[in-house]
């Protein structure tokens, strides 16, 4: 038997967005165990819940995370008006899927460009990243913010689009779609790309399921689960598929994920050509009592804001089950029996979003 | 609007493993396990999903006994969640496959979901009143 | 084999001017709509410290007693929320602006003080109620 070594992965390295912790066992250069450490970016944001009204408590739940921020506080209104049976109008419904797939597509941009930057192809990175500013610049325009973007409240959404900003987002969409294509072409071709990534870090198909792993990950190795077929929000009157690949392994995640760019440009087309006229907001009244799980699918996978109220106006549990947290089984089932080079690109696969996972 | 229908069973603790097992049978995958802290109980939610159906397993324990079999033995994705539930609650989980012993998150203050809004509220306030008044404000 | 599928993204980029903006010699022109600051006319508040109760972080401070009366906003506090703009009594006296130019106060606290208060409603049955 070898000798083991211990090395530490994280919590800086350049190829993280934010900091985890991972102790990998080696043999030679095999990792043979990867042991798994968090709380870097602990909060404590789901005990805020008891100091904030649950009305104000929409502004803690945008910043759990800046990336995926949007469906984070789609969830926690979701779930509230869940809760309080409250009925949202058809307006801000294909709002909200406006601003949920704008959303997908940048945070899919993004981790293009990470996972670029992570086998060493720096230009493809940065030009990833150029095309997400028009994107951002959209984003601003209609919402005011490019990270937080701040549009969401129990009960609808706090802006409305008038319809000639939408149509002269359709114009734009196009263009952007134009430029995605050049980039995802390398993605999908590149023999450099193929070479870091294909029959790297298999997942079975078994094994994804029983770890319970979600979003791409699960999707990649050829399961077809998607929270979105749930029909909340507008959901229900659009026409799309889930996007699954069979490859098990990180080029079938890249794939998974770049097909989802493009079926968000698609969706965004069907949202802009069905939105009804009509009020974005409805008025709130009274306090939550009782419990509801609100399920929406974020770009990592499905996220889970449970709610549990008393009859005051502070909530008496808040809490979210995040995708990345779910990821991290199956992460570290990935990593045992791989080389020590790919460690990286086998962590960046998951999109890890350590801020959500320990908000 | 969709609202999801949500079914709740309650259990015992000693029919967690064998409802879980009959789950894992039917091809459920586990979606998470969360806990409330009430005034006399921990409230423990498993939650399960098959084919867009979710259902929730509901477990009571008192808090001066907190102790709950693991389900790793089951569904070994479930350590990430037993682990929180012994670091930031500090409910005991027994045959843990993967237990970090408390070292999961690294916290500066040890179980820091175990009291009620209304404990903290009372804790926070008394606090202030023993604080010298050239500190307080 | 496929090999520098970049190439048409590359050269492309080789010829034509550079993505990134020239700053400072170019600035971004604001995009409408933004959230920049939050900006007063003070002159038309009332102090009925409705902002103030509604703000989630507690950024904004105001001092009725004194003469004249002083708003106070911490911008290192302030999210942009627009929870004031939306509780404001009055809906002109506070607004979200554009235009974002960074603090310049070193604890990031902007005062306004009202020089004239707004003239009181004139109201026939009510007796002197102060504001």
């Amino acid at each position: 038997m070898s000798k083991q070594t211990i090395i530490p992965f994280g919590p800086q390295h350049p190829v993280l967005p934010e900091p985890i912790h991972l102790d990998l066992v080696l043999e030679d250069e095999k990792v043979v165990q990867a042991i798994p450490s968090v709380g870097f970016i602990h909060r404590g944001l789901e005990k805020l819940a008891e100091k904030k009204e649950f009305a104000e408590m929409i502004h803690v739940a945008e910043r759990i995370c800046g990336i995926c921020s949007f469906i984070h506080g789609m969830s926690f209104s979701v779930a509230v008006e869940g809760v309080m049976k409250i009925e949202v109008p058809e307006r801000a419904q294909y709002l909200r899927v406006l601003w949920s797939e704008m959303s997908r597509i940048h945070s899919h941009l993004l981790w293009l460009g990470l996972a670029a930057d992570a086998f060493g192809f720096e230009s493809l990175f940065m030009h990833s990243w150029r095309v997400r500013e028009k994107l951002l610049d959209m984003v601003e325009a209609t919402t005011g913010g490019r990270v937080i973007f701040g549009v969401s409240k129990v009960g609808g959404v706090r802006r409305d689009i008038d319809t000639e900003t939408l149509k002269g987002m359709m114009g734009e969409f196009k263009a952007l779609e134009e430029q995605c294509r050049e980039i995802t072409t390398v993605f999908e071709k590149d023999t450099s790309v193929k070479r870091r990534t294909v029959g790297v870090g298999m997942l079975p198909k078994e094994d994804a399921y029983l770890l319970g792993a979600v979003g791409p990950m699960l999707r990649a190795s050829g399961i077809a689960s998607d929270t979105r077929m749930l029909k909340y929000a507008a959901y229900g009157d659009l026409d799309f598929a889930p996007v699954v690949e069979t490859g098990c392994d990180c080029y079938a995640r890249t794939m998974v994920r770049v097909r989802e760019v493009y079926q968000s440009f698609d969706l965004i087309r069907q949202v802009i050509a069905k939105i009804p006229m009509g009020p974005v907001d409805v008025k709130v009244t009274g306090t939550p009592n009782g419990e509801y799980y609100a399920r929406l699918e974020q770009p990592r996978g499905e996220v889970i804001h449970y709610v549990k109220g008393n009859g005051s106006k502070f909530l008496e549990r808040f809490r979210v089950r995040t995708p990345t947290f779910a990821n991290v089984p199956p992460l570290v089932h990935t990593l045992a029996g791989c080389q020590l080079a790919d460690v990286p690109v086998i962590v960046l696969s998951i999109d890890p979003c350590i801020s959500c996972t320990e908000r | 609007m969709m609202i999801e229908q949500q079914p709740l069973e309650n259990l015992d603790r000693s029919q967690l493993v064998a409802k879980v097992e009959e789950l894992k049978k039917s091809n459920h995958r586990l979606i998470q396990v969360s806990a409330t802290t009430l005034a006399e109980t921990f409230e423990i939610t498993y939650s399960f999903e098959a084919d867009q159906k979710f259902i929730n397993l509901r477990l009571q324990v008192p808090r001066t006994d907190a102790v709950v079999p693991s389900i790793t033995g089951v569904y070994f994705g479930s350590f990430t969640y037993e682990n929180e539930l012994q670091d930031l609650f500090g409910v005991k989980v027994n045959g843990l496959k993967l237990d970090f012993g408390g070292k999961f998150y690294m916290l500066a203050k040890k179980t820091p979901f175990n009291q009620t809004k209304a404990e903290a509220d009372a804790a926070a306030k008394t606090a202030v009143e023993n604080k010298p008044s050239s500190e307080a404000k | 084999m496929p090999f520098f599928k970049m190439s048409k993204v590359v050269l492309k980029s080789a010829v034509n001017k550079p993505a990134t903006r020239l700053y400072p010699f170019e600035v971004r022109p604001d995009i409408p709509q933004t959230r920049g600051r939050i900006e007063m006319t003070i002159d038309n508040c009332t102090f009925c410290t409705l902002c103030a109760r509604k703000c989630p972080t507690g950024a904004i401070e105001m001092d009725r007693k004194s003469q004249p009366r002083v708003f106070t906003l911490d911008r290192f506090k302030c999210i942009l929320c627009g929870a004031c703009v939306d509780a404001c009594l009055t809906k002109n006296s506070i607004h979200v602006d554009d235009h974002y130019a960074p603090p310049t106060d070193k604890h990031g606290m902007v005062t306004w003080t009202q020089a004239t208060p707004p003239p009181k409603p004139q109201s026939p049955a009510a007796p002197a109620a102060s504001a």
